[in-house]
């Protein structure tokens, strides 16, 4: 049997499947909620916890290299 | 790509909701099956989806001229599903190995309250009863009238790789559907 005899018979299968949709109240919902971020890009809070681990890494790294460099004197 | 496409493009990279709005209404209910049916839980596929059309929204002004926005906002609910699908194995983990939330065989799915007929209901569960890859891979080709080659690229996959789970995905259905089984598909 070929891809297309494939394709053929599922888009068969498919056109009885039922219809599917939300409710209207809930696209709605939806819909404004994603509407107000139109054009706006990702929120900054996006960014904030791997900006506050990269400093808490960055914070004990350096006082790691202090306290080495403090043993070496 | 579409007129009405290439404008609503235009508009998402201008910031305009209006054309947002006109996006949200062509694919909101082509995204929002494809999530139902691959999550098989309407209060995930509604957050789903509105997660999906949040990435839209706030990368309206990043979009390349040329997006096409089904095989976009497929390629976002794609991620999304395989996410949340990790999210509860870790969870299903974490719980023992127990399924978290699975729709049983006996449960009722939301899906079969959709069903009109026995024979969307048997349909309904014949593509339930496929493994994960393979109904996405069979509601992408099936339902969106996609060709295999732009599933491999929603996917991440090579057209071969999604050909095979095509062929999968049809030797289930038609097992599962026996008679009512495409006329093509039953071995004389």
């Amino acid at each position: 049997m070929t891809t297309e005899d494939d394709v053929k018979g599922l888009g068969e299968l498919s056109r009885e499947l039922p219809a599917i949709d939300l409710d209207a109240s809930t696209a709605e919902r939806i819909a404004r909620r994603a509407r107000d971020d139109v054009g706006k890009g990702p929120s900054p809070r996006r960014f904030l916890e791997p900006a506050l681990a990269a400093l808490i890494v960055f914070g004990y790294l350096v006082w790691v290299i202090v306290k080495i460099l403090e043993a070496l004197r | 790509m579409e007129v009405d496409e290439r404008a609503w493009v235009d508009g998402l990279r201008r910031g305009e909701p209006a054309a947002f709005d006109a996006a949200f209404a062509a694919y909101r209910r082509r995204i929002y099956a494809y999530l139902l049916r691959m999550t098989r839980r309407k209060d995930i596929a509604e957050d789903l989806l509105q997660e999906a059309f949040l990435r839209l929204a706030q990368a309206a002004r990043r979009l390349a001229e040329d997006t096409r926005l089904g095989p976009y906002m497929f390629t976002v609910a794609h991620r999304l599903v395989i996410s949340w699908a990790r999210a509860q194995a870790v969870r299903a983990q974490l719980a023992g190995d127990l399924p978290v939330r699975e729709v049983a065989g006996g449960e009722r799915s939301p899906l079969d309250a959709i069903a009109d007929s026995q024979q969307q209901l048997a349909l309904e569960r014949a593509f339930a009863s496929l493994a994960p890859a393979y109904r996405e891979v069979a509601l992408l080709v099936g339902v969106e009238g996609m060709t295999p080659t732009e599933v491999a690229d929603i996917l991440g996959h090579k057209p071969e790789a999604v050909r095979q789970r095509l062929a999968r995905a049809r030797t289930q259905l038609a097992a599962a559907l026996g008679d009512h089984a495409p006329a093509a598909w039953r071995t004389p």
